[in-house]
């Protein structure tokens, strides 16, 4: 075990968990949205949100890899106006590793608010609670099950994203070379020992994980939140 | 039912003896040489299809030990095929088809006063293919020591899969500077879309790219006949166009 190989594992979970908690701060509201409005668009917003359940994570990390060059407009804007470049930084894999796992957090907190009694949300309104005091207090406290599993759900999808890291990453050590890069790196450079020590440990911890959530969910069926 | 089925599988049979295939495994800077060596070769062998399968040489020869079917290795190094022989994975001897170069390449900064570019502030990123799997990767970072540059530019490398996605690094500008193969900056995607500096052979070890037939349960014919094609000297034309240096 030496430096390069925890300063990976470092950098994983450094990934899986920056990726969860803005998770977290966007799909709440918008989980929010979706459960409780009604608009014109909202199968093509749903749609898109879904997207990264289907689309190939390498399809979808060459769209980013485009967006993030200086020769199209978004990399553009970030370059001329805050000097930011995106690709091949850490920032930039996590906002890719955000985008990508909207819907593992989106969908189960969306399905969660939906199963709530709608008099639950009517009563809190009916004692005097704004919008925002109900969710707070009300609403997020009986979904912790969904809560839960949108962010079991995430954490783990996050520390197995490959596809895109690898197109968007750029393959640096100590910045964005994540543990499921590093173990086809070392696959393909024959170090097989290595590999098997990270692949162990994902394998774990994910296992551990997974282990948690059915233990808190005992009383919900897990699909059906999905 | 019987009956359909009986007439599926002589159908398939029939098609598998109809078109012969040769499964190729190159190095991906051949990309465009092959795609015209296979027009080549169709023209005067319409029954026979080629598939080619483009990557990194060392990825490459990790598939095939481990039992990839191709049937021609065309490397981008000579010790990738030499590997395979020694390994007892190779039929026939591994032939040399081509000298490779080296080249700067940039659609962001000027590379046409040479390699110092490298250092200048506006280059944030420098691709390079990795070392341990692609040769043009390896001879990048040679090139780099003999210059007494590598630890200068050592924080701007960025490592591509293989020697396309350096150079698809540098195409999208994410990477201002990439070391790539002199036969994808005369390709027609990259051609007209850059500015290329051939670095001095005399910075890094010839790029003596080398092909060999890998051993399989049956002998394939078609891709011996390929092989030599390849090497023939119908095909020399179209490597000089792509700025290899013939044996």
């Amino acid at each position: 075990m030496n430096a390069e190989f925890i300063q990976t594992l470092y950098l994983t979970f450094k990934l899986a968990i920056s990726t969860t908690l803005v998770l977290i701060i966007i799909g709440l509201p918008v989980a929010w949205i979706l459960a409780y409005s009604k608009f014109k668009l909202k199968p093509v917003i749903e749609a898109l949100l879904s997207m990264p359940l289907v689309l190939p994570p390498t399809v979808f990390g060459y769209y980013i890899l485009m967006a993030y060059s200086p020769h199209y407009w978004f990399g553009e804007l970030l370059n001329c106006i805050f000097n930011v470049r995106l690709a091949f930084t850490f920032e930039g894999i996590l906002i890719a590793s955000v985008i990508f796992g909207l819907p593992f957090m989106i969908q189960p907190l969306q399905s969660g608010l939906r199963s709530l009694p709608e008099n639950l949300r009517e009563a809190s309104h009916t004692l005097g609670k704004s919008e925002l005091v109900t969710f707070i207090k009300v609403l997020i406290p009986n979904i912790k099950p969904s809560l839960i599993t949108a962010i079991a759900l995430t954490f783990a999808h996050s520390i197995g994203e490959f596809g895109i890291v690898l197109m968007v990453g750029g393959n640096m050590q100590g910045i964005t070379r994540v543990a499921s890069v590093a173990i086809y790196d070392e696959v393909q450079s024959m170090n097989f020992d290595t590999a098997n020590h990270y692949a162990f440990i994902l394998f774990f911890i994910s296992f551990v994980l997974l282990t948690i959530i059915y233990g808190i969910n005992k009383k919900q069926d897990l699909w059906k939140i999905l | 039912m019987k009956r359909i089925l009986i007439i599926v599988f002589v159908f398939i049979a029939s098609i598998n003896l109809y078109a012969q295939k040769v499964n190729v495994a190159a190095a991906a800077n051949l990309r465009y040489i092959l795609d015209e060596i296979k027009t080549l070769y169709a023209e005067q062998h319409p029954n026979v299809k080629v598939d080619v399968t483009l990557g990194a040489s060392g990825a490459l020869l990790q598939q095939i030990i481990n039992g990839a079917q191709y049937d021609l290795f065309m490397a981008a190094d000579k010790t990738f095929p030499d590997k395979l022989k020694e390994l007892g994975a190779a039929s026939g001897e591994v032939k040399t088809y081509a000298f490779g170069k080296l080249v700067l390449w940039s659609n962001t900064v000027d590379v046409s006063k040479g390699i110092d570019i490298i250092t200048d502030n506006s280059v944030v990123h420098i691709a390079i293919a990795k070392p341990d799997v692609a040769p043009y990767g390896e001879r990048a970072v040679q090139c780099l020591k003999y210059y007494g540059l590598l630890d200068k530019v050592k924080s701007k490398i960025v490592y591509a899969e293989n020697i396309a996605q350096a150079a698809q690094y540098a195409y999208t500008g994410n990477a201002e500077i990439g070391f790539i193969a002199l036969a994808l900056a005369l390709a027609p995607d990259m051609k007209d879309k850059g500015k290329y500096f051939v670095i001095d052979p005399k910075s890094y070890k010839p790029v003596e790219q080398a092909c060999v037939l890998v051993k399989t349960w049956e002998r394939n014919a078609e891709a011996s006949k390929f092989m030599d094609f390849v090497l023939s000297k119908a095909c020399r034309p179209v490597f000089e166009k792509y700025g290899f240096i013939l044996p």
